[in-house]
């Protein structure tokens, strides 16, 4: 079932959060919850925030690992129905984890969309500073010849409970080729308010997301500096997410099945890049190697069609005849024989490298997992 | 009725559903429309409008036509007696804005209303009224798990609890229909068709019971027939159908908290008192899209452009917005016979959302310092001050913009109510002497600001107001933020009485002494006085000298605005007031809603011309 990635849901008892994905099972919306009632279940490992009248637990992925852990094994006893176990994902490592609201618990939905048409619809006077610098923003986005009905703000933005000083804005763009058709434009685009990450900034993200060990300084940066979906706008970061159509998604949830064989480390290049974009993402490759397999010999000789990440730190990191190098869980891909996929009918068995599944951040997998591209085009 | 009657309603019934499933449908409707009179005509209408409006559809069983149901339930209404029309037309109307695409707009301009409209002028926004409160949240679950009630039928008979007869008939009615169409059910295999049997008792009775408990004004015999109907299929089926009680709505809606509608407006409750089924409010935060207002600012919030509704602006601003906001939502103003005036409300059943202020406090004072922002904490500062009084947090909590989280840090104001008169002094006198780094109280230019930016009264010299505003410690600064305190009386403490009769007698301007001060902290709040002196007003009232004994403000300027023995001067509505007992007294009103449109609003004030000794 298609459902727009980064819509916020409100559940009956008191939960934001973000939807995760596009593809999503029949009678549940695949989410990360963003901040969950103390009531319940509580961590100090993790920030808190009060949010409509309730003090909340903001889940950060990368807290302190153990703490995450542990408080992920006390949300799974707090609310087992938010608990999704995949039929479709065999995990070698165990069950994969995936956060999922059941329709009958939704509360509401804020969507993106709606929110953003309402917004410019708003006289500017009647804008506070935060939301006048949304709304200039936004004019710029429209100059990429995209139209409002293709554009979102999300997240505090959308919900009003923002920070004017510390909010980043978040806008969703609907549609892969609106995305990559603003990320075109912003390219060449010079604005004097507007400036992209620092190389001191995204050092300071490296540093955040512990990727030291993974990225050299200069491999991080010169992979960063291409992106134009994170910048400064004055002085507030934006962020610009997409998100897939229904006719764009490039899996559909429930048409495949996906057995975990085990973590290996290796290499490709990358045919397309069209849907790194999205989350889950991918990049179709050829020519994959696989250059580690951590004691798995079995694994050595796989042919890995495509990486697909869970993560948006790997949106848009590799483009058209890159190598790239990853590290995640090889898994085995068959099409559910009620609804084969005509194009993957070859008779090939097919296998695909996943990196970002949300229980690689309570595994040890956090840290091992990456995915960087190790040849430009031309060089 | 008689012993028959389940048996002629249920033939009635198959019959019906039989022609609708073989016939031309506007040839039945034709003849079913003829068989009730006097309304014949305008059922003959409202049955070609919900055939346009059903536009084919069908029910489960792909042969019945679903409009078939809403006219069905007309017919069978007639046949148990009933002959209220706002009964029939909202039996007739009750699925069409849940089930077709037909919009309130769209029903409200049907030529049917017309021909009833000087008869009955409220008629189609009562019916109206009828079709939202009969609308389910489909947001919640209707998933039957056996024993309990979903929470969607939970939220619906909250909602329809109290409603009026019309709404009680047609789902008593609408209930009786759902175990007329059982063979989905009866067809399962026998383990699920016991379980789905019972399911669909427990949701009927729960209704039915919940929906006619201390009350007999609906349609009766409509009742009979639906009892008559559980007690055959109980019997055949070897079930007994327990309902799931429901609680009444919430009965305790304290002055300055936020409530959401159903229509998305967010309001500011405005008493702790309220009229019967009704809260006093003012509508704060109203959708853009709902109504056309003009004059007012508009704020973004939750993905929504709002207005901020305010009743402090230019007075034909004022009378339009509220003609504006009558016209859409009516049920909005309640004209009180009892007070001879109106005032904003919300039907309780029109309530969605009720935020609990003291809930909110508690959370917020377990988030650690650190995790808050510079509002927040200045938030938990104000109240870890107050708590320096020797009230308990379970006495205090936070509202508006604070408790909602839309707060503009810098700008918004920390709103803290205290719950309980007594607790509320405690506070305010600590306050008057506490010293903290981070309290500041409002200076002579805040208030002149204040006063500049509210219409107080033109008859209130700057001067004055800002002296008697300077003295008062509900209002201040803590790091910066202005934070103001609302003290609200516990359920137990309320004080004003909608079962007393008012009697406007004219504007009044009066001088007395202040004998009692003990609920001037409230909103409404009062002062006793004693020595009144008619100044000023029609020379029967300043012959007469009417004897005021009480002055009333429902506006917060005139909170905490004297002090006992001060001697006052004020100007405001004169009332007579007489008690369920027959006794009476009299007082001067300021701050009712309808002060905001007329020239007394301008003319209204309370002042100290006097100090006290000592």
């Amino acid at each position: 079932m298609h459902f727009y990635e980064s819509s916020i849901i409100t559940t009956k008892d008191g939960l934001f959060c973000q939807v995760y994905g596009n593809e999503h099972p029949v009678s549940s919306i695949l989410v990360k919850p963003k901040y969950i009632p103390t009531v319940d279940v509580e961590s100090s490992a993790l920030p808190y925030r009060f949010i409509s009248g309730r003090k909340m637990n903001r889940l950060n992925l990368w807290s302190n690992k153990e703490g995450l852990k542990e408080y992920i094994e006390k949300f799974r006893k707090a609310y087992p129905n938010y608990i999704l176990n995949s039929p479709y994902h065999e995990g070698h490592e165990g069950n994969r984890l995936f956060f999922s609201i059941p329709i009958e618990q939704i509360e509401r939905i804020y969507f993106p969309r709606k929110g953003f048409q309402e917004l410019m619809s708003m006289p500017k006077d009647a804008l506070d500073r935060y939301l006048k610098k949304v709304y200039d923003f936004s004019e710029i986005i429209l100059k990429s010849g995209l139209s409002k009905k293709d554009i979102g703000i999300t997240y505090s933005t959308l919900m009003g409970h923002y920070d004017a000083e510390v909010s980043d804005m978040n806008f969703v763009i609907y549609g892969k080729e609106n995305f990559w058709k603003l990320m075109r434009f912003l390219e060449h685009h010079q604005h004097e308010r507007l400036r992209w990450k620092s190389d001191e900034e995204w050092l300071d993200f490296r540093k955040r997301r512990n990727r030291m060990h993974i990225f050299t300084e200069e491999e991080f940066l010169h992979c960063m500096n291409r992106k134009k979906s994170e910048g400064f706008f004055d002085d507030t970061l934006f962020v610009i997410f997409a998100a897939e159509k229904e006719e764009e998604t490039w899996f559909k949830w429930g048409q495949e099945k996906y057995t975990s064989l085990g973590l290996v480390k290796m290499t490709g290049t990358v045919k397309t890049n069209t849907s790194s974009v999205v989350r889950p993402g991918c990049y179709e490759l050829g020519d994959s190697a696989i250059i580690e397999t951590f004691g798995e010999d079995r694994l050595k000789d796989l042919p890995i069609d495509r990486i697909v990440f869970y993560s948006r730190d790997y949106c848009m990191l590799a483009y058209p005849d890159e190598t790239i190098e990853a590290c995640g869980i090889v898994e085995e891909v068959e099409p559910i024989p009620e609804k084969p996929i005509p194009e993957k009918a070859s008779g090939r068995k097919q296998y695909r490298l996943v990196v970002g599944y949300l229980d690689a951040y309570i595994d040890g997998r956090r840290e091992k997992e990456y995915i960087k591209v190790i040849k430009e085009k031309n060089s | 009725m008689t012993n028959n009657t389940l048996p002629e309603i249920e033939e009635t019934y198959q019959s019906i559903k039989a022609s609708f499933q073989k016939k031309d449908h506007e040839q039945v409707t034709k003849q079913l429309a003829e068989q009730l009179k006097p309304f014949e005509q305008t059922f003959e209408e409202v049955f070609l409008f919900l055939i346009k409006a059903f536009s084919g559809k069908k029910r489960h069983d792909n042969k019945t036509p679903l409009v078939s149901h809403s006219i069905m339930m007309v017919v069978l209404l007639y046949r148990l007696g009933e002959r209220d029309l706002p009964t029939l037309l909202t039996a007739a109307l009750h699925d069409v804005l849940e089930d077709t695409l037909i919009t309130p707009t769209i029903l409200l301009e049907q030529p049917f209303w017309k021909k009833h409209s000087e008869q009955h002028p409220e008629l189609q926004q009562g019916i109206l009224h009828n079709l939202l409160r009969l609308k389910e949240d489909t947001t919640l679950s209707r998933e039957p798990d056996g024993e309990s009630l979903p929470p969607r039928y939970q939220e619906h008979i909250a909602r329809l609890i109290g409603s009026p007869k019309a709404v009680i008939t047609t789902e008593i009615l609408d209930r009786f229909c759902d175990l007329m169409d059982l063979e989905y059910i009866l067809d399962l295999p026998a383990p699920q068709r016991s379980f789905r049997l019972a399911c669909k008792l427990i949701k009927v009775n729960s209704f039915v019971d919940n929906l006619t408990r201390g009350r007999e004004d609906h349609n009766l015999y409509c009742l009979k027939a639906f009892q008559e109907k559980v007690k055959e299929i109980e019997r055949w089926y070897h079930l007994s159908g327990k309902s799931v009680i429901i609680l009444p709505p919430q009965q305790y809606y304290p002055e300055s908290t936020v409530i959401d509608t159903i229509e998305g407006i967010q309001c500011k409750v405005y008493a702790t008192s309220h009229p019967p089924g009704k809260v006093i409010v003012k509508p704060k935060y109203v959708p853009t899209d709902l109504i056309n207002f003009k004059g007012l600012k508009r704020r973004y919030i939750l993905e929504k452009s709002m207005f901020r509704f305010n009743l402090f602006n230019n007075k034909e601003i004022v009378e339009h917005n509220l003609f504006e906001l009558k016209k859409k939502f009516p049920h909005y103003f309640y004209d009180d016979p009892a007070h001879q005036n109106w005032f904003l409300v919300v039907p309780k059943e029109n309530i969605k959302k009720y935020h609990d202020p003291k809930e909110g406090l508690q959370q917020l004072m377990k988030v650690p310092e650190q995790d808050c922002d510079p509002y927040l904490r200045a938030t938990q500062g104000i109240i870890n001050l107050i708590l320096q009084s020797g009230i308990e947090l379970k006495d205090i909590g936070i509202s508006h913009s604070t408790l909602l989280s839309n707060y503009t840090p810098g700008k918004s104001d920390i709103d803290i109510l205290i719950f309980g008169k007594e607790k509320g002094w405690k506070v305010l006198r600590y306050l008057e002497n506490a010293e903290h780094p981070s309290l500041k109280w409002k200076s002579a230019a805040d208030w002149t600001k204040y006063y500049q930016d509210r219409v107080v009264s033109k008859l209130f010299s700057e001067q004055e107001y800002v002296f008697n505003q300077a003295r008062k410690r509900d209002d201040g600064f803590f790091d910066g933020n202005v934070f103001s305190i609302f003290v609200v009386e516990r359920e137990e403490e309320i004080w004003y009485d909608w079962s007393d009769q008012h009697e406007p007698l004219g504007t009044v301007k009066i001088t007395g002494i202040i004998s009692d001060d003990n609920h001037s902290h409230l909103r409404p709040g009062f002062y006793e006085i004693d020595h009144s002196t008619i100044l000023e007003g029609s020379p029967e009232m300043t012959q007469k000298q009417f004897p005021v004994s009480r002055i009333v403000t429902w506006s917060r300027p005139f909170v905490l605005q004297a002090k006992k023995n001060e001697e006052i001067e004020a100007c405001g509505l004169l009332e007579k007031v007489t008690k369920t007992d027959g006794q009476s007294y009299y007082q001067i009103v300021l701050g009712y809603m309808d002060t905001y449109t007329s020239d007394r609003g301008e003319k209204e004030y309370l002042k100290t011309i006097k100090q006290r000794r000592g």
